[in-house]
């Protein structure tokens, strides 16, 4: 395979955004529901971009970052990740729990459990929306997601391992990620689809490449 | 006047996904890794040292960012160190990462092939490798201090370990 067979082009990345935005208005509407709140998840990002300069899509290479990674598999493989930093993760516990959580250096199993079940319902509802709006195909169309696994990490090493797939093709990575709103609050938190190399090239036939 | 209990700013060289990057003493080069390896080479007596962030084993033929494969780091790190002042038969080699990150993902049979490959590539161009750390489920920040040739690798939450 040569390198860049999958650049998407302009009109490519214009259809995605239309695509993920629909997912990300219906993870909203459940999300809301979840937390007892408005919130809402807005893609702000639909790109492809240097590997080198992947880290600087979740902050600094250096700060740690916690996330919850869903692996993909069906129509679209890859990953699907929820990722926020240290307080922001804290504070979504907290509203989940409805108690103050103390600030250490590690998470308790209840704390892990909150953020774990939130990415389950923001994830499974983000991706059966895509699942409606991608054009069709034959046979099996489901997008299927792996139970949330929980990780602490440096942004630069869990975004390197994520990305690896694509890597593998090209030094330009597909990266669409969503922010969190939350009432007047700034959420610190990205949902991330990161697909694996034969999703890039479902999504660039599905799209008309 | 000495400031006492005030730590000494260290400025690291950051090298990124893919890169690689030489530097003379005293500088210091940093790089963080997940399933990648970092491949430290030194030369003390010239004082040079290069760090590539390694990311998958094999080019097939891309020669667009050496740093990124086994294959051509190795030999694009060393021609890089040379014009610096480095001799190839004073260097040594040191290695970190390789970490399965995610149940989920491929990265962790892709660390391993990485640090396999690096090995294979440093034997065949007859560096001696000093020293390891690569495997776990942990990402690690590796620094190389071009003075005297260290690696200290960093796990949060651990005591870093000189390599």
């Amino acid at each position: 395979m040569k390198i860049g067979d999958y650049r998407l082009d302009e009109a490519q990345l214009r259809l995605l955004r239309i695509i993920f935005t629909k997912g990300a208005e219906d993870a909203s509407r459940s999300m809301s529901k979840w937390l007892r709140g408005g919130v809402r998840l807005v893609v702000d990002e639909v790109n492809q971009v240097p590997l080198s300069d992947i880290v600087t899509l979740l902050g600094e290479e250096h700060e740690m970052l916690v996330a919850c990674v869903m692996g993909l598999s069906g129509r679209l493989g890859g990953s699907l990740v929820l990722a926020f930093d240290d307080v922001s993760g804290r504070r979504l516990a907290e509203v989940l729990l409805q108690r103050p959580i103390e600030f250490s250096d590690t998470w308790e199993e209840l704390e892990i459990s909150a953020v774990k079940e939130t990415t389950n319902i923001v994830g499974c509802s983000y991706l059966n929306s895509l699942t409606a709006h991608l054009p069709p195909q034959e046979g099996e169309g489901k997008i299927v997601p792996s139970p949330p696994e929980f990780v602490q990490d440096y942004t630069t090493s869990l975004l390197q391992s994520l990305f690896l797939e694509q890597a593998m093709l090209s030094d330009q990575i597909l990266a669409i990620r969503t922010q969190f709103r939350r009432d007047q609050e700034e959420l610190d938190c990205h949902l991330m689809f990161i697909p694996d190399l034969p999703s890039l090239a479902e999504l660039g036939t599905s799209l008309g490449k | 006047m000495a400031i006492t209990g005030a730590k000494a700013r260290i400025d690291y060289e950051s090298v990124k996904i893919g890169e690689l990057a030489v530097v003379r003493a005293p500088r210091v080069l940093r790089t963080i890794l997940g399933s990648c390896i970092g491949l430290a080479l030194y030369d003390g007596i010239n004082k040079v040292a290069g760090l590539a962030h390694i990311v998958l084993p094999k080019s097939n033929g891309d020669h667009s960012l050496p740093g990124k494969f086994a294959d051509t780091a190795v030999d694009a790190l060393m021609a890089a160190m040379v014009s610096l002042g480095a001799k190839p038969r004073l260097v040594r080699a040191k290695i970190a990462g390789g970490a399965s990150m995610f149940k989920t993902s491929a990265s962790g049979r892709i660390g391993t092939l990485n640090a396999e490959a690096v090995r294979e590539h440093l034997k065949q161009a007859n560096v001696p490798l000093l020293a390891e750390e690569v495997g776990g489920e942990r990402g690690r920040r590796m620094s190389l201090f071009a003075d005297d040739g260290r690696v200290l690798v960093e796990i949060h939450g651990t005591e870093s370990q000189a390599l």
